[in-house]
């Protein structure tokens, strides 16, 4: 791992992300078991969240820490709706943009980004300050590190930059990296103390509740959880040099991290699938269980913690009904497997985007629906609503804005981030909000009688009419 | 030669001053003495290295970005006169986009390729586009990539101007791990003033000369044939010049903070050779001098 640069590489170029792409699932798992993949463009492209905002999430989960968003006030905006999320309430540190005007873009804003840093330190006093770089000081290439150096030293705290741009990725996961990069190049401890019995369980933008349910796991397994980057503290993040080993909670957003603890601090990072639904969260344990020498405990954690979930597995509302699912690649291929488990029939995906991390799911996925094509878009509610329209399923489970519009369509529509959705918990909340959604048709039937956003003469065009093969 | 760590080693100058033919017949020198060298062009002209590879076709870093989606050093780089490796960042055509942010990017794949850990090279130069005109321009001296900056410069006020504005960076990014300034390259001296001008805005600004060239017809007639005047002219007294720059780039590696001229300062010391200048020329003759 290479960490002397400001930012990792593209995700496109360690990767080969993809994200544009409609078409059989077959084709892609060959082009990536072939030397290259073809990247894809959009000529038509609705609103797609970037590095900034990925990277403003983690970040955001250090409660003692503050980040300071550098660039104009509407780079903020992004926060402010982070902020206002319910779920997140009392789980994030304090932000601030530095509002840069006209004449700080053309002169250099490295006074103003000073000034900022220290009459915040000297109001909030936080443990660390994060500075993210937004699109317009990465496009004139804003002095950030020398006040960073600077600041460190003189306010005795670490000034950390992330250098996001907004336009090095097109996928906004990158930006986890970028910020994972930045913490362990300068929080992780030159010295390491001893070795101890924690577990970095690495989760990002988690719920409260489903990052309870998994180290209430660890912990039924005599294990200490010590969790980051998500509602966390600089003092847990720096432990985390010292664990045992490190398990994913969202192996497509900590893996950058968890490899990177492997490589510099010598913690094994366990690969291992979403613990979504009932199978892959024994999986997720009895990986854990082989590491530490637990594997009877996990198999009997197991067998206790089916009970209650066999009951709902046996009553599912799920049976029969055909779901369609629109997320990130790695709770999508996880979402699956419990869509499956509790009776459902899979008619089709949407991820946000698609690389190599996930490629051992998507070749689980074509096993298991070998006729279904695979959509990649984030944020895509037209090439959604075009798709949708075709198959009809019984009910869609997202995690994007856009969900309203699949609504109005008089899908059933299951809006999946405020559900708590990991380990044997995860399976009844799931069960429990698929059910409601399902109960109430009549909401969505009400919502079809308006007219469609788009015009019929889009609507006629093919789902992948704006996505193209790059052609150089 | 390659055990030791690589020295990175920017070369700034004005547009025009003649910083790439510095750079790349000290490249040459450099190569002569069997160093391992890479040059690296960061301005949109793209010719930086055109008389180490006898004006052979090499594509930019950015025009080959634009036209692959994975790019590998032998795509972007030529290998040039005794094994110079040649690379030019290239940039956008003139009146579109930017060519700072070029350079940027330019640099990233660079370190991406991992260039000069494969390569090994002994001595990085980069040469960079007159002073500092943005963020982009100033990537080689403030990240950490070149620990070294030297500016060419001739006597001209608008030459001295950029290699103050030069300075003016070095002093603010050197104390957070920016360059450090290992002097002036005095270029193209033809007026009998020139030298006594650049040693005193040397000796004003704390900095000092590494080396006198001459203007001299060996380099135009280089220049024509597409080469070095190490590699056409190897035994003339200017090839001598540039292998002396090269030698002292060696030998010498203490480095200053230099302490630029503000605008006033600057303005008034050129008025002051203004009328030294004048009164040369024109035989005025002061008090005590008639004595």
């Amino acid at each position: 791992m290479n960490l002397s640069g400001r930012s990792p590489a593209s995700r496109e170029k360690r990767l080969d992300t993809l994200s544009a792409y409609l078409g059989e699932t077959s084709a892609l798992l060959k082009e990536y078991e072939s030397t290259e993949v073809d990247q894809r463009i959009r000529t038509f492209s609705q609103s797609t969240p970037d590095d900034v905002l990925s990277a403003l999430k983690l970040l955001a989960g250090f409660r003692d820490a503050m980040t300071i968003i550098h660039g104009p006030r509407g780079c903020a905006a992004s926060s402010v709706q982070l902020a206002l999320a319910p779920a997140q309430e009392g789980r994030r540190g304090r932000w601030i943009v530095t509002n840069l005007n006209q004449r700080e873009t053309i002169m250099g804003s490295d006074n103003k980004l000073r000034e900022t840093v220290k009459a915040n330190y000297s109001r909030y006093a936080p443990k660390a300050i994060f500075i993210v770089a937004t699109p317009a000081v990465s496009i004139n290439n804003d002095d950030i590190q020398s006040v960073a150096n600077e600041l460190s030293d003189e306010l005795g705290v670490p000034i950390i930059p992330a250098y996001t741009s907004g336009f090095a990725s097109k996928a906004s996961v990158h930006g986890n990296d970028v910020a994972a990069h930045s913490l362990i190049k300068q929080l992780l401890p030159s010295t390491r103390g001893e070795r101890g019995e924690h577990v970095n369980l690495l989760s990002t933008t988690e719920l409260a509740s489903d990052c309870h349910e998994a180290e209430r796991l660890l912990v039924a397994l005599g294990l200490e959880s010590n969790t980051l980057p998500n509602a966390t503290s600089i003092e847990v993040f720096r432990r985390a040099a010292e664990a045992r080993l490190s398990v994913p909670l969202d192996y497509e957003a900590t893996t950058y991290l968890g490899n990177a603890l492997q490589e510099l601090a010598q913690v094994p990072y366990l690969t291992l699938p979403r613990p979504i639904g009932v199978v892959a969260t024994k999986q997720w344990l009895s990986g854990i269980g082989a590491a530490t020498d637990r594997v009877q405990e996990a198999l009997h954690l197991h067998i206790r913690e089916t009970v209650a979930a066999t009951a709902i597995l046996q009553s599912s509302p799920l049976r029969g009904v055909r779901v369609y699912l629109s997320l990130s690649p790695s709770t999508a291929l996880g979402v699956l497997d419990l869509v499956q488990e509790l009776g459902g029939e899979i008619v089709g995906i949407t991820v946000e985007h698609l690389d190599r991390l996930s490629l051992e799911g998507l070749r689980h996925y074509q096993q298991k629906a070998s006729a279904l094509h695979i959509h990649i878009g984030h944020g895509q509610g037209f090439e959604e609503v075009n798709l949708l329209r075709r198959i009809k399923p019984g009910l869609y489970v997202g995690s994007g804005s856009h969900i309203t519009q699949i609504a109005q369509l008089g899908i059933p529509s299951l809006y999946l981030p405020r559900i708590p959705i990991i380990g044997y918990r995860g399976v009844v909340s799931f069960a429990r909000e698929a059910s409601k959604v399902l109960r109430n048709q009549s909401f969505v039937a009400n919502l079809a009688k308006q007219d469609s956003v788009y015009l019929a003469s889009w609507l006629q065009r093919s789902p992948n009419w704006h996505i193209k093969q790059e052609v150089k | 030669m390659s055990e030791n760590k690589s020295k990175h080693i920017a070369i700034y100058g004005k547009g025009g001053i003649g910083k790439s033919t510095t750079t790349s017949n000290i490249a040459a020198a450099l190569a002569e003495d069997g160093y391992r060298v890479i040059q690296i062009g960061c301005d949109p002209k793209s010719d930086s290295t055109t008389i180490l590879r006898n004006g052979d076709e090499l594509f930019t870093v950015l025009d080959t970005l634009r036209e692959h989606s994975k790019v590998k050093l032998e795509d972007i780089s030529r290998v040039g006169f005794k094994g110079v490796l040649c690379i030019e960042a290239g940039g956008p055509v003139p009146g579109v986009g930017c060519a700072g942010r070029g350079i940027t990017a330019a640099v990233d794949l660079l370190q991406e390729l991992r260039l000069f850990e494969e390569y090994k090279p002994d001595y990085v130069l980069y040469d960079v586009l007159g002073d500092v005109v943005c963020g982009g321009f100033s990537v080689p001296i403030r990240d950490g990539l070149a620990e070294r900056v030297y500016v060419v410069s001739s006597s001209d006020f608008m030459s001295i101007f950029a290699a103050n504005n030069l300075f003016k960076a070095v002093q603010k990014y050197a104390p957070s791990g920016g360059a450090r300034l290992g002097g002036v390259i005095a270029n193209g001296l033809i007026a009998p003033y020139a030298r006594q001008l650049v040693d005193d805005f040397v000796d004003r600004t704390g900095t000092r000369v590494i080396g006198y060239v001459p203007r001299s017809q060996v380099v135009s007639q280089s220049e024509l044939y597409g080469k070095t005047v190490i590699e056409a002219a190897p035994t003339s007294g200017q090839a001598e010049i540039y292998r002396g720059l090269a030698r002292y780039i060696v030998e010498q590696e203490e480095t200053t903070i230099p302490r630029p001229l503000n605008g006033p300062e600057l303005k008034a010391w050129a008025r002051e050779w203004g009328d030294r200048i004048f009164s040369t020329e024109s035989g005025v003759v002061g008090l005590q001098e008639a004595i």
